[in-house]
């Protein structure tokens, strides 16, 4: 009855389209190429103001695909009119104006012939889908926005426009005003900013609210030095290096740090490691190079030496393929804990990767294979089992090796890396978090004393990050790439943390000027998924890298041990203390 | 320069009570938690939802005749070994929906030690649900209606057979909980609701459809 209501209230009043943008395309991912062409409108309702962003009706049209490096041709041509209906729906939006909480917004670079774009922030802290404006422009939009709600550019970061709150922040400037006027302006000054009258002209609010932003920072500062991060605020970190990223390391390349036997050159392996962990594989290396960087293959193993083993390998593995296979359903009546273990490895095969070609579609031969893994992980390592998180694992190393033997010594060794994040008590997640947590303190304390403000420094917002190593937020491509740097153990360990930190550190002003807390940062980190830039995060992890090894007579002991870096490192290693970027020192 | 009023956009009618709603989803593995709250939240269906790592967080607004529920939804990860992380989600909820798979007796058992967990551990007001989810393969059944229905009855839940992916009653176990949710006067208080009205709380605009 309710919803009679509602229905009668709005025949009533009808919706009145304010503007209406055609031409406005949702971007489905950072590394995809595809744009869905839309319609972005501002609608006036019974119920409120709404942004809405619906895909075009007709997909076969204008479905653009751009190709800078094509390496996702084939995911795009695939799609089928339904899916891009589908694709659409699942971004299409409408929210209230008043759940806006700031949007980021992107200018091309210069005759790039790009677009630009705006992402919208939600005030419960998700985020929608990149919209580019075909029209090149984004002002009428915004100048339609303004006549609702107020903006303003971030102080800090210019491509973010913040929905200013003008009660609060009028609140606010009246009682920074009272705090330097004592009390006796109270009643003039408080109608005054409130009503929002032509005495108090825009720009001189503006410039109040300026000056009260930099004396509530001058504030902050001057607690952090009064409390218990003394240290660290008084850590001055050398200035972030500018880095790039190198090309992919090609097979050429490869090949010359190889032996006539086949195995590698053991002076040049740390030079090589570096290559990959500055430009990652050309993907037709993987199938080679991973199993090396898994320790798979041993690198001072020859061709034949290599060969050897493996043939004994496959047979280990169908050994233990063979016990599991062979297990009937009457034993599995007195064996539950291997029932509970195969039905959990099950339910994960099921719903791993499927929208990713290679494991799309019914009796798709791959999950058999991909279930033949993990089944025989669990003989492998019983006591472990099967934790959820694993499937995630193993799925890109089937899609690189495409042949089950392979696939599943690659995965031993990605275990061993990682098995730890899948114990019961979670003390190395635990660990991990706390470490992080600690990075964040010395890399940007101000967002770490935010975090804590908001009681968010359990960092537990980036469990699935360091769990699945950001599986979840990358595209698959993009995950392999990623993997395949942190797999070189270059250029320290934990570099993982590194990257952790970079993203947090980009993120830092949407959290703060936002004012996300916990359950907002939570849902903002979750929605980065698919939309961060892979290349830039890793060089903003190894700038940051550079910094603290630069800063390593200063940094606290047990950071310099788990980054085992400087003299309280771990390593026996005794390198010179001048950090150049080919310098690196530790050994794995 | 343009004008406004203070809060935000302008609406007509009078100002509904908006309240705001924790509420957690608990179960089995795979039993369709993330599966319900994506039908409820955005109103789809993946056939092969992805396992939930960690937990996700969504919102949905729904309207009642005078007031209007934000659930916040916290989705968890199902998995036995990161049980160790659901109290931090079920902390301060106001209400749970302990799901179970109608084709899985184990995840109706799973599914009775949530509801003992939250009985001994969540907030004392908490309204819990049960939901005997993937009803749309009821030929597959192995957890009776009328079981479910008595232990419901027992313990004081609401209880629903839901399918995510027709969306039978998804839309409605979320209602009934609004409904029993305690929308009360600011007088006392008694829940640890957030009345969106208040001064310095963000103005909520939005109304369910």
């Amino acid at each position: 009855m309710d919803n009679d209501l509602d229905t009668m209230v709005r025949s009533i009043v009808p919706d009145k389209v304010v503007i209406s943008i055609s031409d406005v395309a949702a971007k489905l991912g950072e590394d995809s190429r595809e744009y869905i062409p839309g319609t972005l409108t501002i609608i006036e309702k019974s119920t409120g103001v709404f942004i809405e962003w619906k895909p075009s009706e007709d997909h076969d049209a204008s479905w653009v695909m751009t190709s800078e490096d094509g390496y996702n041709a084939e995911y795009v041509s695939s799609r089928s009119p339904e899916q891009k209906r589908d694709c659409g729906a699942r971004v299409a939006f409408s929210m209230d104006v008043n759940d806006l909480s700031s949007f980021r917004i992107e200018e091309p670079k210069r005759g790039s012939g790009g677009f630009p774009s705006i992402r919208l922030i939600c005030r419960d802290g998700s985020s929608q889908v990149p919209l580019f404006f075909r029209n090149l422009t984004t002002s009428e939009f915004i100048d339609r926005l303004q006549g609702y709600i107020t903006l303003r550019r971030s102080r800090q970061d210019a491509n973010l426009v913040i929905v200013v709150d003008q009660k609060s922040e009028a609140l606010a400037k009246s009682v920074s005003m009272l705090d330097e006027n004592g009390d006796i302006l109270s009643d003039q000054v408080i109608p005054s900013v409130l009503n929002d009258t032509d005495a108090v002209t825009q720009e001189e609010k503006i410039r109040l609210m300026r000056e009260l932003r930099l004396a509530e920072e001058q504030m902050r500062v001057h607690s952090d030095a009064a409390g218990e991060f003394e240290v660290v605020t008084q850590l001055d970190l050398p200035p972030r290096p500018e880095l790039f990223r190198e090309l992919a390391v090609s097979k050429e390349l490869w090949n010359s740090y190889k032996l006539s036997n086949g195995s590698y050159d053991p002076e040049k392996l740390r030079h090589l490691k570096m290559n990959v962990f500055r430009g990652g594989l050309n993907a037709e290396l993987r199938k080679e190079a991973w199993k090396l960087l898994l320790g798979y293959r041993q690198w001072n193993e020859t061709d034949s030496e290599f060969e050897k083993r493996r043939a004994e390998l496959a047979k280990q593995y169908q050994n233990m393929k063979s016990q599991w296979m062979s297990v009937t359903e009457d034993q599995e009546k007195r064996f539950s804990k291997f029932v509970k273990r195969k039905s959990l490895v099950e339910k994960d095969v099921a719903r791993t990767d499927r929208t990713v070609p290679f494991f799309k579609g019914e009796d798709n031969m791959n999950l058999v294979h991909l279930h033949n893994v993990l089944m025989t992980y669990v003989m492998y390592n019983f006591d472990l089992g099967y934790v959820q998180g694993m499937s995630d694992f193993a799925s890109p190393l089937l899609f690189v090796m495409k042949d089950e033997v392979d696939t599943f010594w690659c995965f031993v060794g990605l275990m061993e890396m990682t098995h730890k994040n899948f114990e019961k008590d979670q003390a190395f997640i635990k660990l991990q978090m706390n470490q992080l947590r600690d990075l964040v303190m010395i890399v940007n304390p101000k967002l770490a004393n935010y975090l804590e403000s908001e009681k968010s420094d359990d960092m537990y917002f980036c469990f699935r990050w360091v769990l699945v190593w950001f599986k979840r937020e990358f595209s698959f491509m993009d995950t392999c790439k990623l993997w395949e740097v942190l797999w070189t153990g270059q250029p320290c360990p934990r570099f993982l943390l590194l990257i952790c930190v970079a993203i947090l550190d980009s993120q830092t002003n949407i959290i703060i000027d936002n004012q996300f807390g916990l359950t907002e940062i939570l849902k903002h980190i979750n929605d980065l998924s698919m939309h961060l830039k892979v290349d830039e995060i890793l060089t903003a992890a190894e700038a940051i890298f550079h910094q603290l090894s630069a800063s390593q007579d200063k940094l606290p002991a047990h950071i310099c041990q788990y980054l085992n870096i400087g003299e309280s490192a771990v390593s026996s290693n005794s390198s010179s203390p001048s950090r150049q970027r080919n310098e690196e020192q530790e050994d794995l | 320069m343009a004008a406004r009023n203070a809060g935000g956009a302008a609406r007509p009618g009078g100002p509904n009570r908006t309240c705001q709603f924790k509420l957690v989803l608990l179960g089995e593995s795979a039993v369709g938690k993330s599966s319900l709250v994506l039908r409820f939240v955005k109103g789809q269906f993946h056939e092969y939802q992805e396992s939930t790592i960690g937990a996700a967080f969504l919102t949905q607004t729904v309207c009642l005749d005078d007031a209007t529920i934000k659930f916040e939804i916290w989705d968890t990860a199902g998995q036995e070994r990161y049980h160790s992380l659901a109290p931090m989600y079920y902390r301060g909820a106001q209400a749970a929906i302990v799901v179970y798979d109608i084709t899985n007796q184990e995840s109706f058992q799973k599914a009775k030690n949530w509801v003992k967990e939250l009985q001994r551990q969540a907030s004392p007001n908490i309204v819990m649900a049960l939901a005997g989810n993937k009803a749309d393969v009821a030929n597959k059944r192995t957890v009776e209606y009328e079981e479910a229905n008595a232990y419901a009855e027992d313990n004081a839940l609401l209880f629903m057979e839901t399918s995510a992916k027709t969306s039978m009653n998804v839309n409605d176990i979320f209602m009934a909980i609004a409904k029993k949710l305690p929308i009360g006067p600011a007088q006392g208080e008694p829940t640890g609701t957030v009345d969106m009205n208040q001064p310095q709380q963000q103005q909520k605009g939005s109304c369910c459809k």
